[in-house]
């Protein structure tokens, strides 16, 4: 095997692999953006060895240091390197994110799935109606109620923003699953006597995988935002656990003494929200048929 | 073409990032203030007055909230019968005591009888229903009577009280259980606002409208949002007060309370919400502009709910005393203050601050080995219940406290909540395991040791429990001479050191507000009264004049 490929590499190219060189050619935003997401979460997984100082350790003598000398990003208004504290606010943005999106995800595709199978029936009606209620609310209104209901922590912003994505990933699964419904290989896998939940399993979920992919990437970046929103107001990560947010919000008191305290933070949020809005534009592209010839 | 673009955008974001991270300009450690001109001529009436606090009363009953929120709110609605005199002369938080709506007063040579006179032709606002009929000793009398009736602080102000008697409309005499020589402080207390017989009958609804005969008028009170006052046209001193109107916001978010003062949309910016830094920052930008810069009475706290473990252990509460480090957090966080025990030290009675430092020094390691002893070797996890009620500051002087406690072991997990939740649910609740806050500018120093350390003190919201320390308590209220008093004040606060150690008042500190150079004679009193707003007045250039 490895004679033939080391003979003729070119024309042996693997299809996985022609695919990946067609979507950096297409896509080089996209790929950027994929790499820059890579780098996020290395750094947040990371973010212990990396970090100069404990996010949290308040250097007494150091109050509001300029960036540079021993403090990459200088240093907040208790003396906490500031470096340090936007590394571990990747990891409580991304943790927030990832367990929103497992959660509220779950639920949404859960329901759009058999909302979408059984449409027209009263189990959709009644399901999406509650769903129309919670798009109806606006986003922020239900963030601020459901999270000063709860009082801050991570486990209590992570509810409140499940709530605010269970309605998108509904929509997307639904919409989905009223095609897939219709297809042949359901029309067969009917006639040939598999339950709901099979049919559900083997031929709905495998088939609207890109779809939610997609919806996925979008969402982080909103759950980011909305993560630094709450913790901006001060309902979301309690202090002193940093989040881009909340530095922000202790930030912007000296954002004309120290403004040091306001821009790292914010630009780590610009970068990773970018990030997963364009990787999110990149993934649609790619996994729309009539784009891929 | 296209070159010298970029070459522009590079200048300019090299400019911007230089201007970006060059360092701040100060430290703050050189605020001095400037003390306001006198010679600013007599004064001119009119204008509108406005400023900005972060947080709002919950309720404008004075009786059933001790809270300062609810009392500098009606501050300047109702009137005591003797209030602290304020002046060019006097200095900020001098204890001596001018009338109010009392005229004259003075007690029996055996300090168990007091007489008022009160002045005559005193009126009330003109709001229905009690539509500006004139003020008398009945209203003195129901007052009284509803104060003793409820429960809250303000009933040990008045706990030496036998009977209260009114012999015509102008006198009302109080007649003592006990000699005591500090009656007419106590009846300048926080909480001694004179009502109208209406609402304490339940007229009118004291939570949500006050009455008063003060120098304004609540026109409007919009909770969370804005207060409204208008000048009392019938305030009993002559020609005062100057301003005519006074709108007060609440704006929590700091940052937006000082871009609105730097904009000339408020006048004045009050101590919750300014540090050292930004305080330089404006007066560098406006050399104008008035900084105050005071000792106040407001101690900072930490203190813990003996009702549960592991609170219930004197050593640990001990070691929580011992484990902070306040002359750090007063160097760094504030703009100056001293240490303080259970009575400030400026007030009579006060433990000095270098006794207090020596009592109670910063000694981690002693903290530890009482933590030991307790049984904690791994120190432990708790709850610590703060607001951001009290401006940013407090907030950033809870996680330095968190940060000392870590250090001997005590693994600390701050809980934020709003002002009304935090003063009323949890902390007067005693709904939680340790708190960190500001405590109440008491005024004297029976106030603080009766109202919070006595068993049944109506402040003792830790759990204290204490029989000796309540004989001692008692003890000192009738001691009429003045050395023994003081004597006897000084070792109750180093016996609640010692065998108590709760709350744990860490220290008084200097509080900045600044002025806006239109704003003339500010005389405030670190009371919670506002009664000093009737004497203040507008230069001819304030932007409230248009």
């Amino acid at each position: 095997m490895s004679d033939i490929a080391a003979s003729a590499p070119l024309p042996r190219r693997t299809v996985g692999t022609r695919r990946a060189l067609r979507v950096l050619r297409r896509q080089p935003l996209g790929v950027a953006a994929g790499l820059v997401i890579v780098l996020l979460v290395v750094a947040a997984a990371l973010a212990p060895v990396i970090a100069p100082f404990d996010p949290t350790a308040q250097n007494r003598a150091d109050f509001l240091q300029v960036p540079g000398g021993a403090y990459l990003m200088g240093t907040d208004d208790l003396g906490r390197d500031i470096f340090s504290r936007v590394l571990h606010g990747a990891r409580t943005s991304l943790l927030v994110a990832v367990c929103t999106l497992a959660v509220g995800g779950a639920l949404g595709v859960a329901i759009g799935v058999v909302s979408g199978y059984f449409a027209g029936g009263w189990v959709d009606t009644l399901l999406q109606r509650v769903m129309d209620t919670l798009m109806a609310i606006p986003g922020i209104v239900l963030l601020l109620f459901v999270a000063a209901l709860l009082g801050p922590s991570i486990r209590n912003t992570v509810i409140a923003l499940s709530l605010l994505v269970v309605p998108s990933f509904n929509r997307v699964a639904r919409g989905e699953m009223l095609r897939i419904r219709e297809e042949l290989y359901v029309e067969s896998a009917r006639a040939a006597g598999c339950s709901t939940w099979r049919i559900l399993r083997r031929h709905g979920l495998p088939n609207l995988l890109a779809p939610i992919l997609v919806v996925t990437s979008l969402m982080f970046a909103i759950v980011i935002i909305a993560e630094s929103a709450l913790s901006f107001l001060g309902i979301g990560t309690p202090p002193p656990t940093p989040s881009w947010g909340a530095m922000l919000s202790d930030g912007s008191r000296y954002m004309e003494i120290a403004p040091w305290m306001v821009v790292f933070p914010g630009g780590a949020l610009t970068v990773a929200v970018l990030a997963f809005n364009l990787l999110g534009d990149a993934l649609r592209d790619v996994f729309d048929p009539k784009q891929s010839r | 073409m296209r070159s010298f673009r970029l070459a522009t955008a590079l200048v300019l974001v090299a400019l911007l990032g230089s201007a970006c991270f060059s360092a701040p300009g100060g430290d703050g450690g050189g605020l001095e203030a400037r003390r306001p001109r006198q010679d600013a001529g007599p004064a001119q009436p009119g204008g509108v007055f406005r400023y900005a606090l972060p947080s709002d009363a919950r309720s404008l009953d004075p009786h059933s909230q001790s809270s300062f929120n609810t009392h500098i709110a009606i501050g300047s609605t109702y009137s005591k019968l003797v209030d602290f005199r304020t002046g060019p002369d006097i200095p900020y938080g001098a204890p001596e005591l001018e009338g109010d709506l009392a005229e004259s007063w003075e007690p029996s040579p055996d300090g168990r009888t007091w007489t008022f006179h009160l002045r005559r032709g005193v009126r009330f606002h003109d709001v229905a229903p009690v539509n500006g009929r004139e003020f008398t000793a009945q209203d003195v009398l129901c007052t009284v009577q509803r104060i003793r009736e409820l429960p809250g602080h303000q009933v040990s102000q008045l706990a030496m009280v036998q009977d209260v008697t009114a012999p015509d409309p102008y006198t009302v005499v109080f007649h003592l259980t006990e000699p005591y020589a500090e009656f007419d402080t106590n009846l300048a207390g926080h909480f001694m606002w004179m009502l109208p017989c209406e609402g304490t009958r339940g007229e009118f609804d004291l939570a949500t409208t006050a009455i008063g005969t003060g120098p304004y008028v609540l026109e409007r009170w919009e909770r969370d949002r804005e207060r409204v006052l208008t000048a009392h046209p019938d305030y009993y001193v002559e020609g005062q007060p100057y301003i005519d109107r006074i709108e007060i916001s609440i704006v929590p978010d700091q940052a937006a309370a000082i871009a609105a003062f730097r904009t000339g949309q408020t006048d004045y910016l009050s101590a919750l919400t300014l540090d050292t830094r930004q305080a330089q920052r404006i007066l560098d930008e406006n050399p104008e502009a008035v900084l105050f810069r005071e000792q106040g009475l407001t101690q900072t706290r930490v203190y813990m709910n003996q009702e549960r473990a592991p609170f219930d252990d004197l050593r640990v509460r001990r070691a929580v005393a011992l484990a902070i480090d306040r002359q750090g957090m007063i160097d760094s966080i504030r703009a100056g203050g001293s240490p303080t025990a259970a009575v400030t030290p400026t007030l009579f009675g006060g433990l000095p601050a270098e006794e207090v430092t020596r009592l109670q020094p910063h000694d981690p390691e002693q903290a530890r080995r009482l933590l030991a002893e307790a049984g904690y070797p791994q120190g432990f996890s708790t709850k610590m219940i703060i607001t951001d009620g009290y401006g940013e500051n407090v907030v950033r002087e809870a996680q330095w406290v968190q940060q000392d406690l870590a250090k001997v072991g005590i693994q600390v997990e701050l809980v934020v909540q709003d002002y009304a939740t935090y003063f009323t649910e949890s902390f007067a609740g005693k709904n939680y395991d340790m708190g960190y806050g500001l405590q109440t500018p008491m005024l004297s120093a029976d106030e603080y040791l009766s109202g919070e350390w006595t068993s049944d003190g109506p402040r003792n919201w830790y759990g204290i429990a204490d029989p000796a320390l309540d004989q001692m308590i008692l003890r000192q209220r009738g001691e009429l001479d003045r050395a023994a008093r003081e004597r006897q004040l000084h070792d109750i606060q180093r016996y609640i050191i010692e065998n108590v150690s709760n709350p744990v008042p860490l220290y008084v500190y200097d509080g900045l507000s600044i002025y806006a150079p239109y704003v003339h004679d500010v005389f405030p009193h670190p009371d919670y009264g506002t009664r000093h707003q009737a004497r203040m007045w507008l230069g001819p250039e304030a932007p409230g004049r248009e």
